[in-house]
Formats: structure tokens, C-alpha cells, sequence
């Protein structure tokens, strides 16, 4: 099509290359696509200012052609536009993110409110104190409004929910507490180690992802092709990430439905994973461990025993607390048709990851674009139907294994390493690159845009979570308000990747 | 002089000064009326309760006869019980009525029948003859049907008015066929006629002659299924008046079914379970519909149901004591009954008052839009609080004691051999506890949606605490409610006469002394309870005295902008139990549902509706709406049409007449043939 | 409850006896060792993303590191990290280690303030509040409280309400957006209470430190009480550092 190029994850492109539509074409050309595809759905969309105007980019991976479809328009930030979502409800939170940076205004969206109260908004007064909620008009309904600070050790973020009596009618999520101007500190650091850092500090529990993503973006750019011993070292992490991270999640849904047994089995679980990571990068969460170009912490056949001995020990224990607690009724009654999302919905708002692999939609980076040595472990997704509480956690259980194996096979063939020192290069100048990564929670999609002289004119960053708290507010509609806890920690999703 | 002359003397002269005085002096001098008609009638009564009934004969001419004037140990009690609320009603009444002093013109009225309502009272507890109880009980109702439209001005004033007038006729109506039946049968007015008539005859002509008495005062007591016209007489009334009916009117109907238990000779045991049975039901439904009502008058109203029928439940306990012969069951019963009767003029009216201090504050009695209201009116909230403990039965207030007489009695009955009572009384001591709990379930929502928590509406003028003279009858009552929880005692001794009334061939003084001796260790325990948290509230003063306290906001999570929505609506407390009782009610809903991942703007209100009231008054009213509807063309409005039926009918009447011998006079003729 | 009781024995025995003398696996960064080797300063300065590093004489600020390693990588004789994961300490100018200087990093009880040991030293229940942190430093404290190194046994624990808390435990750099609720919360803890500063990014900003969108105005208004650095803090850092804190230990 000539009104969109077509890149693959990881490709760098020059910025011109992208087709420059005029602003309807570009509406058209997007909802268009959308439309009565499942197999395509928007990872990025986003603007950013030009000398000439704001430039809006548009990225919508098919996952049967396995490319992006990237097109662009020029608009003035004065401009009032239809809206993408009026069309298709996968681009609302994106036009919400671009009206909230630029003050752009969308004539027919459905829900233009703020979204991260950014320090560098358009419009400072619409502030946390004054944010629109739904309201219903009605005397004996009332309004449960939770958080910033919430009753565990987890992040802030309020939730307002509509209840009449103990039945949740209406939840809406206000996020923005954890806002660090990540995006904005991308741009004025300019060490290559400072940049990193930012990245791993995007989500403390997906620092592999995001590295990787970030990584994978410096090394396009710079035109770098990394040696397969760095490819190996950043898939098991990722695959190790994800195993430590489902267990603890095990644990957390087990503290939620008060059974004891599970929330202490499956916590104490996680140690030996992330204790495994600190004998290979020094750090539990893996901070310090990826870095573009270099493989910083080599994996050795030492390190492969120990971490065969490792899963040995892992494997029997988790199997056998899995197969107790899936068979308790009492854990399976708090589990079964919670907190449920249909198929048409997820679709419709384009959740990506677990929260849209648990209704039945497929949505898997690794098997769709696939990268780093994915390609060769021919990634199977593992899918859901039935949109509750207990697809999230089957999912989880079903993934650690799938994870285990695929680690298994990894480490019996350990790649020779070369420990090379860093030579970052230079950027490509006016060039556009984007990287998708399937972290545990989903895809992850880096984007960068340089400029003349090769410095970083923009870095966008998309956390799965982005996508996916529409979701949760989706779920609890109808459910009792004692059930969202478990909801909630069944997505699990994260403040501070979407607040960046 | 005699007491009747002297008191209708006083009272005719008070009535001529509120008509011809200035409209503020309106109030104060109906105070002085009531004070003297109380104060007299006062004395009388508490010597008649205390064992020196007094008598005396008024002649009534050739219309009456002779008017016995009988004050005996049960009307005693009532008197003084009703003397009480009317004086705190009026002391509250009068600093009431001065707001609307100078924008209706019938303030004086209202003064005067409340005078004239005091006095018919008075007279209905003590007058003997059936045409002149009939006369003073017309006047009672006239009188307070006046008082309850003052606000004639609203629409629903004026409906729930005539709603109350309407069956107040049917009560009386009823009454009249059963006082007109032994009358003619006897050929008397006298009361005491009554016993003799219903002594001579089988007993179930006497139950049913009973029967007719109980249902004409069931309608003014407020048993279900003829309470319809209480939630909607109480709440558009002014607030005094509300307490002095709820207090007071509805306990005529309790003073004329007991009355009608002295008078009518019959089996008690029947009578007993009858009433039993009918004041269960009576105390399940009001409490169970006062939950889910958000208007706080008509809360208070459904309240006043479910305490009438605790009062029955004692009334019914107390006969079946009397038909099984144990003096206990008929001792714990009737005095359970009576001290409730007035327990409950104490605490509902406090409730009444404090509902009205808080409309004049606010102009509003619909509970969904109050909140917070204790720390702009910190002495009503207390005075409501104490009703509201007193109300649900928790000790140390009153409540408790006349609920613990009939549990005593009920429990005592379980022991006995028959199996029967034993399931009945089993069944009516859950009855009863579910009603308290519900009970509770009902205040704790009103209390802490009216005064805890924040506003959840704003008023365009500001709130402050009543004026002393409004909340002074208050902690009046209050001091009375803390006497008969303390030293319940005192309050047992004076009920021994009037219960003796109705137990007199069983009284066995022992079984009577335990009783008594069951309420001091209530009243020790009480007291060592108060004690032991003064002394606790002593140490903790003492021991924090150096410490520095800090105030902050309640903890709300952190979030910056709180706001009123976010706390528990009466709705929402109560929705749990409101699906429960589902079939009990007719809700009208306008709900919409949310639609979509984006909704639009939505709507919803519920509002419940008295199913009883559907079955009873709205179907039949329907029906005879559709029936007599054929016939509305002869409701023409011309005059000439009316004229014309009535020279239709006499032509029918004459013509009636001449037919009538016309056939006469040809049947003979045949006959002839 | 047969297979209950199977799983339980499959266990074993999980927690670390000795929290204060475990050995740490691997290849843990804890505190560093700086020897007097004469190296080109200019280049190890420009190494550390977070300017941790001070030069003349070489010195790093375990307030602002963020263990990443690439010091001790590119310089290893100069900068050593050791296992050593005691490193809690109550003074600000204690956390930065000196060339030279092989001593442990301890609170010192001097200027701990009296009631702490007084009142806390048997139980102390800390209301956790993550103001920007990126959630790594909150599943470490979480962890804190798993079976294996199991904090509840000292008598510490992290409750729901601040009301029922004696003090707060912040993580991340505090932004904007969270100011104030920080501040509600400090506010609702009852007297006396204590301020925690766990991560990097809590105790001086780390990366964010000159981000415009945060707002680190709350801590220059009440004296901090424990700083726990790392990237993120290990369970045993935190847990020897409040103990450290509210009890005497015997020398």
C-alpha cells in the first residue's frame, strides 16, 4: 500500500520514508485497517512537534504479515479533528495521551479526559483534584473512592467506583501518581549508561523487557548486529523474568482469596529464580544485566548447570502446590466467572498480553514478530476463553511451564561468548525505528525518532499496561466490590509503566 | 366541684382566650391549659393508680342518661403516661409553631383543638357511657385531624389528611356497631353493661362481640393490615403533633382493647393467641418496612407499628396467662404491655421532636441529603441518639425493661408442660428478637446517615443547634427515659395496681415479688456498668492529661479531592436487606443501565411502596372507582339535573306507596277468587 | 489436609536463621571498597550514570548508586563491590564510602532518636508508600515478609491504614503527583513516628533527581531516621537496617 510502509520489529527506517498523509486519509487509512481484522491492532500512535507542526505517527502491527504498517499526518495543534476512537475504541487512550501533551482537540471521543497528568501537559489546570468522573445521577447510589495509597506495599492509583450496595456498577481508574517525566529525561540525558538506567527504571518488575526493547532500538539505530551469545543471554532472561514474576503472582492471587498455603508455597518459590538471576547479573530484578552491545554478564555452562539444578529443585514443588490448589473448591469458586471480559470487548479496546490471550484473542509478540532467538524456539501462545479470573491464572501456571521448557531446551546448547567492550557509534540521523518485546504482561513498543544530528528527537515508550487498565475496569462491572482485590491482582498491571 | 366540671370549665375558657388573644400568646396560653388540665387530672390518676380510684356520676339528661365518670387504676396510668407527652408536646409545640408565625392564619386554630384534643383524651380514658365516649372520641378525631393539615397549603397534607379522617370513621364505626349492639340488647349506656351482656351470652357470640371492639381500635392503633394511613398522617403533620399521635392517639386503641379485655367476659386463651399472632405480624412488617424508607418521619411512623405490636404481643401474653391461670405469664405480660405503652410515648415522641429540629434546620426530611449534622447540632444529635438506644431496646434505657418483662414471661411460659404454648412462645421470642435486630439495623442507618460522616448536600443558609426551649422538653423526656432504665423498680411497683386490674383472682404476691427481684439485678447490673465505664473514662482522663492531642482529617486513602459522595448512602446500607425482602414490597424503579464501554450520562431512583396498601386500599379503591364510574354521568354539576332527581324520587316514593296497596288490594282480590 | 501436610513437609525448613550473618549468593553488589590506586578520574567520574562518584578523593555515594558495576567492570582494581549487605545506616554522610575505607556502614545508636528504642524496639508497624517508585523496591519489601526471610519474627510488619502505623517507608524519588498524598499520610501517623527512606530513587532521586515532575520537598522538612540503599534494596539490607534501628544491639 502506498499510503503506509511496512517495517519489521527492530527495522530502522528514514523518518521521509514514512508517508505523509493529510489528516482524514490518515483517519480513514487507520480505522480502515482496523476494521474487521482482529489479526491487526494498534501498538503505537503518538505525536510529536516539528518546525512544520505536530506530527501524528500511526503503527499498526499485522500479525499475519508479521510487519508494522507505519503511516503519518501533519496537523497544527490548533486544529480540531474527528477522532480515531468515534471509529474504533483501540486508538481512544492514544488520542487521549496527544490531547493531554499537545491540546489537541478531538471533536467525537468518546472520553477525553486526562490520562497521566504529565509535568509537561498542555493544560496545566486540568489537575488530580478536578478530573471528570462518570457520575450517575442518583441519590441512593454511592461512590467508593480507593486510594492513591493503597492497603498493601503496591503503587498508587485511585479507582472511584459507582456501587449500589455491595455491587460494583461502575469503575473508573485515575492514574498519573507515579508521572517521573521518564520520556522527557530520555531526551536531555545523553550518556549512553544514563539512558539505560532510565530504561530499567521504566517498571521495576519488567526491567528485562524494557532494556530489551531499549537495547534492540540503540543497536538498530546504530546499525549494530549483536553476536548470538547477547540474543541467548536477553531471551532466557526474559523467559526467567517471566517464570519469577507468574509465581509471585500466584502468590499474591492466593493472599487475595485468604489461602494461606498457596500465598507462603508459591512466594517462597520465586527465591530460588530471582536468587539464580543474582548469581548471573548480581541483581534480583535483573537490573544491570542487559545492556545494548554487550553482554555484560556472560552466560557460562557453569551457570547452565546451575540453573538445571535450580529448576530440578523447582519444578516438583511448584507442580504439586499448582495441582492442590487448582482442585480446592473453595479457591476455584472464588476464581471461576470473576471479574470476566468477553471477546468482543477486548477486541474492541485492544488489550494486548495476558489480559487478551485469557478471552480467546491472540496476542503474542513472540509468535507474531517475532525476535532475539523466538524465532527458533517456535513460540506456541497459550490461550484462554473464558475471561475471568481463573483464564488469568491458568494462564500464568501454563506460561512458568511453557517458559521452564523452553529455558530447558535453551541451556542445553550454551552459545560461546566474547566479551567485547562497548563502541556505542553513532545514531542514524532522521531515522524512525521501533521495537516490540512480549514481556510477561505483554507487548512492550519502544519507539525513537532522531534528528538532524543524530541525537534523540523523541523516545516513545508503550507499557502493555497502557492498554489493559480499561480492561480491569471492564472486568468488575457487576461483580461484588470484595471481589476486586483478586480482579485486580489477577491483571496486575502496572502504575508506573503507564504513568512513566 | 367535680373534676369533669371543673376541667371542661377550664378548658372552654382557655379555648374562648386562644380566639380572642394575640397570635404569638397562641401557644403559651394552650400551655397553661394543658398545664392545669394535666396537673388536675394528674393527681386524680396517679391516686387511682396507686389504689384510690375515683368515681362520680354527671348527669346527662334525658339524651346520655347518667355519665359515669370511672378512673381506675388502668385509665390512671394512661392518663398520667399521656399528661407527660402532651406537656412536653406543647412545650415543644409552641417554640415550633412560632416559625411560621405571621404566614397562616390558623395558628390559633391549631391551638385550640390541640386544647380541645388534650381534653377529649382525658375524657375518652375516663368516661363510662357509650354515647358520650362515642361524642368525646368523635372530637378527638375532628380535633386532630384539624391539627395534623396545618399545612393545608401542600397537596400531600391535605390527601394524607383525609386519608386519616376516613378511617378514623371506619374505627369509629365499628366501635359504634359494637357499643349500639350491647346497648339495645341491654338497654343501656353504662360500660359495665358491657360485662354483663357479654356474661350472659355464649362466648363466641362475646369473641366476636370482642372481635368487632378490637378491629374498630386495631385501625386506630396502627395493626397491620389497617396501619395505611399512619405513614402518611405522621410525616405531613407539624412535628409536635406527630409525637403527641404516635405517643399518645395510637395508644387509645390500646387503652379500648384492654378495656374491652376488662369488660367482655370470654376465653382468654384464644383471645390471647389471637392477639399474639396479630401483633407479631403487626411488629415484623413495620419494622421490616421502616428499613427501607428514606423519608425519616415515615421511618419513625412504621416504627410506631412494630412498637404497637410489641405492646399487643404483651397484651396477647398476658391473656393467655390469664387463660392458663399462671400469674407470672399474666403479670410479666400485662406490665410488659403497659410500660412499653409508655416507654414508647417517651421515646417516640424524643424522635418526633428531634425529626422536626432537624426539618427546621434543614427544610428537608429526606435522609439522602443529610450528613454530618452532629457537629453543627451536637445536643440534638445526643437527644436522638439516647431515643434511638431506647428505641431498639438496649439497656440502660427503658426499651429494654418492658422488652425484658415480656421476654421474662415469654420464657417462663416455654417451661410449662404444654407443648403448644411452648411452640407459640418459642416462635414469638424469635419474633421478637428479629424485630430488635432489624430494629437496630433500622437506627443505625437513620443515626449515622443523618448525623455522622459529611454533608451530602449543601443548604443555601446555615445550620445551627436548635433553641434551648425546643431541646429542653427533650432532655425532659430523656431524664425520664434514664429514670425508668436505672430504677425500673419504682416504675414495677406502680404497675402492680393496674395489672392486678386484669390478674386480680390470680394475684399471688410471691410470684409477683420475683419479678420485681429480676429487676433490681437488672437494675445493679445497669448500675455497676455506668459505674465501671466512669471510672475507666476517669483513668484514661487522668492518665493522658500531659499528652498532646493532634486532629487530622479523617484517613481517606490519601486523595487530595474527597468528596460527599464517597460514604455509604441509606440505600446502599440497607440494599443487602432490601433484596431479601423483595416480595414484601412494591418497588418503582426508574433505573437505567449502563451501556457500552463508554456510557452516557444515567439516571436511577427506587422508590419502595407499602404492598399492603396495594392489596387493601389501591385495588379496592380501583374497583370501585371502575364501578362507580358507570354511574358518574348523574354527576352531571347542573343544578336543574339535581332538582329533577329529587322530584324523581318522590314521585318514586309516592308512587312506592300507592303500588304498595295497589298490590295489597289485588292479592285480596284474588285471594277472594 | 493430608496433602496439606505434604506440601508443608516437602518445604522443609524455609527462613534464614541468622538474618544478620547469611551468606548472599552469587555475585551481590553490596557495599564497595575503594583502594588508593591512582586511576584516570575524569573517565571513572564520567562512567556512573548517576553521578555517584566523587573524585579527589575517589569516593561513592551509596545513596545515589544504583549497583549497576560497570565502576568495579572498567576499574577493578580500584572498585570492588563485596557482598557485604549491611548497609543501612541512620546518617547521610555514612553512606558514602571513602578510598580506602574497609569499614561496615552502621546506624549509629548515638543519635537515633530516644523513643525509637524505646518504644519501638519490640514492634514496629511501618506503612509502606510508593511515591514514583518503579515497583522493584516494593516486591523486594514484599519479599521481605515471605517465608524465607520472614521480617514479622522481629516483631516488623507493614499494616493497611497509616492510623495504625509508627511510621513510613518511602520508595521511589516522590513526584509531583504524590506530594501531597505523602504528606496526608505523614500527617495521619500518630506521634511518635519514623521515616524511612528505602531505594535509591527514595534516599537521593537517583536518575529522576532532576526530573522536573518530581517534588522532594516533604524530606527536607522532617529528619530522616533510616536511609536503605539499593537498586533495588535487598530483604536483608532492610531487615538488618530496622532492626538496627529500634533495637540495642549487644556489641
Amino acid at each position: 500500500m502506498m499510503n503506509c510502509i511496512n517495517i519489521k520489529n527492530n527495522q530502522t527506517v528514514s523518518l521521509s520514508d514514512i508517508p505523509e498523509l493529510r489528516y482524514n486519509a490518515f483517519l480513514e487509512l487507520n480505522t480502515g485497517l482496523l476494521n474487521g481484522t482482529p489479526e491487526r491492532h494498534c501498538v503505537n500512535y503518538f505525536g510529536y512537534r516539528t518546525s512544520h507542526g505536530l506530527k501524528l505517527i500511526c503503527c499498526i502491527a499485522d500479525d499475519n504479515l508479521h510487519e508494522i504498517l507505519v503511516s503519518s499526518s501533519l496537523v497544527k495543534t490548533k486544529d480540531k479533528l474527528d477522532s480515531f476512537s468515534a471509529n474504533n475504541l483501540n486508538f481512544e487512550k492514544f488520542e487521549r495521551e496527544i490531547h493531554e501533551n499537545f491540546g489537541l482537540v478531538y471533536t467525537n471521543h468518546p472520553w477525553l479526559k486526562p490520562v497521566r497528568f504529565s509535568q509537561n501537559r498542555a493544560d496545566l489546570s486540568k489537575t488530580i483534584a478536578n478530573y471528570p468522573f462518570f457520575a450517575i445521577d442518583s441519590d441512593e447510589l454511592h461512590e467508593v473512592g480507593v486510594g492513591p495509597i493503597h492497603a498493601g506495599v503496591i503503587e498508587p492509583g485511585h479507582f472511584r467506583f459507582i456501587c449500589n450496595g455491595e455491587q460494583i456498577l461502575h469503575l473508573e481508574i485515575q492514574l498519573g501518581f507515579q508521572h517521573r517525566g521518564i520520556e522527557q529525561q530520555f531526551l536531555e540525558k545523553k550518556k549512553l549508561s544514563q539512558l539505560t538506567t532510565l530504561a530499567e527504571s521504566i517498571t521495576g518488575d519488567t526491567v528485562v523487557g524494557h532494556t530489551t526493547a531499549f537495547s534492540h532500538i540503540w543497536e538498530s539505530l546504530c546499525g549494530i548486529k549483536v553476536s548470538r551469545d547477547i540474543e541467548y543471554a536477553r531471551t532466557l532472561a526474559l523467559e526467567m523474568e517471566r517464570m519469577a514474576i507468574h509465581t509471585g503472582d500466584l502468590s499474591a492471587v492466593c493472599t487475595d482469596i485468604a489461602y494461606q498455603l498457596g500465598s507462603s508455597v508459591f512466594g517462597r518459590l520465586r527465591t530460588p529464580l530471582i536468587n539464580f538471576m543474582q548469581e548471573w547479573g548480581g541483581n534480583r530484578l535483573s537490573k544491570g544485566l542487559i545492556r545494548p552491545g554487550w553482554n555484560k554478564f556472560p552466560f557460562t555452562p557453569e551457570l547452565a548447570k546451575r540453573l538445571a539444578e535450580v529448576l530440578d529443585i523447582f519444578e516438583p514443588d511448584f507442580d504439586e502446590m499448582n495441582e492442590q490448589l487448582f482442585q480446592l473448591p473453595s479457591a476455584l469458586s472464588r476464581f471461576e466467572r470473576t471479574g470476566v471480559v468477553s471477546y468482543e470487548d477486548v477486541l474492541s479496546i485492544g488489550t494486548v498480553g495476558m489480559a487478551a490471550r485469557m478471552s480467546g484473542l491472540n496476542r503474542d509478540i513472540r509468535t507474531s514478530h517475532p525476535y532475539c532467538l523466538y524465532p527458533e524456539l517456535e513460540h506456541e501462545p497459550i490461550i484462554k476463553h473464558h475471561g475471568d479470573v481463573y483464564s488469568r491464572v491458568q494462564i500464568r501456571r501454563k506460561e512458568v511451564k511453557q517458559s521452564m521448557e523452553q529455558v530447558r531446551k535453551l541451556i542445553s546448547n550454551v552459545p560461546d561468548f566474547r566479551i567485547e567492550t562497548l563502541n556505542p557509534g553513532n545514531l542514524e540521523q532522521n531515522a524512525f525505528t521501533l521495537s516490540l518485546v512480549e514481556g510477561w504482561r505483554g507487548e512492550i513498543c519502544h519507539c525513537a525518532i532522531t534528528g538532524e544530528k543524530g541525537e534523540l528527537a523523541l523516545y516513545k515508550i508503550k507499557d502493555p499496561s497502557f492498554h489493559n487498565w480499561l480492561a480491569l475496569a471492564l472486568a468488575v462491572r457487576n461483580n461484588e466490590i470484595s471481589d476486586f482485590p483478586i480482579c485486580n491482582k489477577s491483571f496486575n498491571l502496572s502504575y508506573s509503566g503507564h504513568d512513566l | 366541684m367535680s373534676l369533669s366540671l371543673f376541667i371542661l370549665f377550664v378548658t372552654l375558657s382557655f379555648v374562648l382566650l386562644v380566639g380572642f388573644s394575640k397570635e404569638s400568646w397562641a401557644g403559651n396560653i394552650a400551655l397553661v391549659s394543658v398545664l392545669i388540665n394535666a396537673g388536675t387530672s394528674s393527681w386524680v390518676a396517679f391516686n387511682a393508680v396507686t389504689g384510690h380510684p375515683y368515681f362520680e356520676i354527671l348527669g346527662g339528661g334525658s339524651i346520655f342518661g347518667d355519665i359515669p365518670i370511672r378512673i381506675d387504676a388502668l385509665s390512671g396510668w394512661f392518663i398520667l403516661m399521656m399528661n407527660f407527652t402532651v406537656l412536653t408536646g406543647i412545650l415543644y409545640g409552641r417554640r415550633y409553631m412560632k416559625h411560621y408565625e405571621n404566614k397562616s392564619g390558623m395558628i390559633p386554630l391549631h391551638f385550640a383543638s390541640f386544647i380541645i384534643n388534650h381534653v377529649s383524651m382525658i375524657g375518652i380514658f375516663c368516661v363510662q357511657n357509650s354515647l358520650a365516649f362515642l361524642y368525646l372520641w368523635e372530637m378527638m378525631a375532628l380535633s386532630s385531624f384539624i391539627l395534623v393539615i396545618f399545612e393545608y397549603k401542600k397537596p400531600e397534607t391535605i390527601k394524607a389528611g383525609i386519608n386519616f379522617l376516613i378511617q378514623s370513621h371506619i374505627c369509629i364505626l365499628l366501635v359504634t356497631v359494637g357499643l349500639i349492639w350491647v346497648s339495645v340488647r341491654t338497654n343501656s349506656f353504662d360500660f359495665n353493661a358491657i360485662s354483663v351482656f357479654s356474661a350472659s351470652v355464649n362466648p363466641e357470640v362475646s369473641f366476636f362481640l370482642f372481635l368487632v371492639f378490637f378491629l374498630g381500635f386495631a385501625i386506630k392503633a396502627g395493626f397491620v393490615p389497617f396501619h395505611t394511613w399512619l405513614p402518611y398522617a405522621h410525616p405531613v403533620a407539624p412535628s409536635h403533633v406527630s409525637g403527641v399521635m404516635s405517643g399518645v392517639m395510637i395508644k387509645l386503641g390500646i387503652f379500648g382493647i384492654l378495656r374491652m379485655l376488662l369488660l367482655i367476659n370470654q376465653n382468654y386463651l384464644t383471645t390471647g393467641y389471637f392477639i399474639l399472632v396479630f401483633s407479631i405480624i403487626s411488629g415484623l412488617y413495620g419494622v421490616i418496612l421502616a428499613i427501607v424508607q428514606h423519608d425519616l418521619k415515615k421511618l419513625l411512623a412504621y416504627h410506631s407499628i412494630e412498637n404497637i405490636g410489641i405492646i399487643g404481643m404483651g397484651i396477647g401474653l398476658g391473656a393467655i396467662g390469664l387463660g392458663i391461670k399462671n400469674p407470672i405469664l399474666a403479670f410479666a405480660g400485662f406490665a410488659g404491655a403497659l410500660l412499653h405503652t409508655l416507654n414508647h410515648s417517651l421515646f417516640k415522641s424524643l424522635l418526633f421532636y428531634g425529626a422536626g429540629t432537624i426539618y427546621q434546620a434543614i427544610h428537608t426530611l429526606n435522609i439522602e441529603s443529610m450528613g454530618g449534622l452532629i457537629k453543627k447540632m451536637p445536643q440534638t444529635a445526643i437527644l436522638f441518639l439516647v431515643a434511638a438506644m431506647a428505641i431498639c431496646g438496649l439497656p440502660p434505657f427503658n426499651g429494654f425493661i418492658s422488652e425484658f418483662l415480656i421476654y421474662r414471661g415469654f420464657f417462663e411460659g416455654i417451661h410449662l408442660d404444654s407443648l403448644s404454648l411452648a411452640t407459640v412462645l418459642i416462635l414469638s421470642v424469635v419474633a421478637l428478637v428479629l424485630i430488635g435486630g432489624l430494629a437496630l439495623l433500622c437506627f443505625t442507618k437513620a443515626f449515622g446517615i443523618i448525623f455522622l460522616g459529611a454533608a451530602r448536600s449543601t443548604f443555601d443558609h446555615e445550620v445551627h443547634e436548635a433553641e434551648a426551649s425546643k431541646l429542653f422538653p427533650g432532655w425532659l423526656v430523656v431524664l425520664f427515659i434514664l429514670i425508668i432504665g436505672l430504677f425500673p423498680q419504682i416504675f414495677i411497683q406502680l404497675l402492680i395496681k393496674p395489672v392486678s386490674l386484669f390478674t386480680g383472682s390470680l394475684s399471688n404476691g410471691f410470684q409477683v415479688m420475683l419479678l420485681v427481684e429480676n429487676l433490681q439485678s437488672v437494675s445493679m447490673v445497669t448500675w455497676t456498668f455506668i459505674l465501671a465505664i466512669a471510672v475507666i473514662a476517669a483513668i484514661k482522663k487522668f492518665v493522658v492529661r500531659n499528652r498532646k492531642t493532634v486532629t487530622s482529617p479523617t484517613w481517606g486513602c490519601g486523595y487530595v479531592a474527597t468528596n460527599s459522595k464517597m460514604q455509604y448512602t441509606a440505600g446502599s446500607y440497607v440494599r443487602g436487606y432490601r433484596k431479601l425482602i423483595r416480595p414484601l414490597l412494591q418497588l418503582n424503579k426508574k433505573e437505567e443501565n449502563i451501556e457500552g464501554i463508554f456510557s452516557n450520562p444515567i439516571v436511577s431512583e427506587t422508590h419502595p411502596y407499602d404492598k399492603i396498601e396495594v392489596i387493601f386500599i389501591d385495588r379496592p379503591l380501583k374497583f370501585l372507582n371502575n364501578l362507580l364510574a358507570r354511574v358518574r354521568f348523574l354527576q352531571s354539576g347542573n343544578v336543574r339535573h339535581y332538582v329533577l332527581y329529587g322530584v324523581i324520587f318522590i314521585f318514586i316514593v309516592v308512587i312506592f306507596s300507592l303500588l304498595n296497596d295497589a298490590v295489597t288490594y289485588l292479592t285480596k282480590l284474588i285471594k277472594q277468587i | 489436609m493430608f496433602d496439606n501436610i505434604k506440601i508443608l513437609y516437602h518445604q522443609g525448613k524455609q527462613f534464614i536463621p541468622d538474618t544478620a550473618n547469611a551468606k548472599v549468593p552469587g555475585i551481590f553488589r553490596g557495599r564497595p571498597v575503594i583502594s588508593t590506586e591512582k586511576v584516570d578520574e575524569k573517565e571513572l567520574l564520567d562512567l556512573c550514570p548517576v553521578d555517584a562518584i566523587s573524585g579527589n578523593p575517589v569516593s561513592i555515594d551509596l545513596g545515589k548508586c544504583t549497583f549497576c558495576g560497570e565502576c568495579a567492570m572498567r576499574f577493578p582494581n580500584k572498585i570492588r563491590f563485596t557482598t557485604d549487605y549491611k548497609i543501612s545506616t541512620n546518617e547521610r554522610e555514612r553512606l558514602i564510602v571513602k578510598e580506602g575505607d574497609d569499614r561496615s556502614i552502621e546506624v549509629n545508636p548515638e543519635t537515633v532518636r530516644k523513643e525509637i528504642h524505646r518504644v519501638f524496639g519490640r514492634s514496629l508497624k511501618l506503612r509502606q508508600i510508593s511515591a514514583g517508585g518503579d515497583n522493584s523496591c516494593e516486591w523486594e519489601l514484599g519479599a521481605a515478609n515471605n517465608v524465607q526471610f520472614d521480617m514479622s519474627r522481629f516483631g516488623i510488619e507493614f499494616v493497611a491504614s497509616p492510623r495504625h502505623a509508627d511510621g513510613i517507608v518511602i520508595t521511589g524519588p516522590i513526584t509531583e503527583n504524590m506530594a501531597i498524598p505523602v504528606q496526608i499520610c505523614y500527617d495521619a501517623v500518630p506521634e511518635p513516628k519514623i521515616i524511612v527512606l528505602a531505594g535509591t530513587d527514595a534516599i537521593s532521586g537517583g536518575i529522576h533527581a532532576d526530573s522536573p515532575a518530581v517534588d522532594r520537598s516533604f524530606l527536607d522538612k522532617y529528619p530522616i531516621d533510616l536511609y536503605i540503599p539499593g537498586n533495588p534494596t535487598h530483604p536483608l539490607t532492610i531487615i538488618n537496617g530496622l532492626v538496627d534501628l529500634t533495637r540495642k544491639r549487644k556489641k
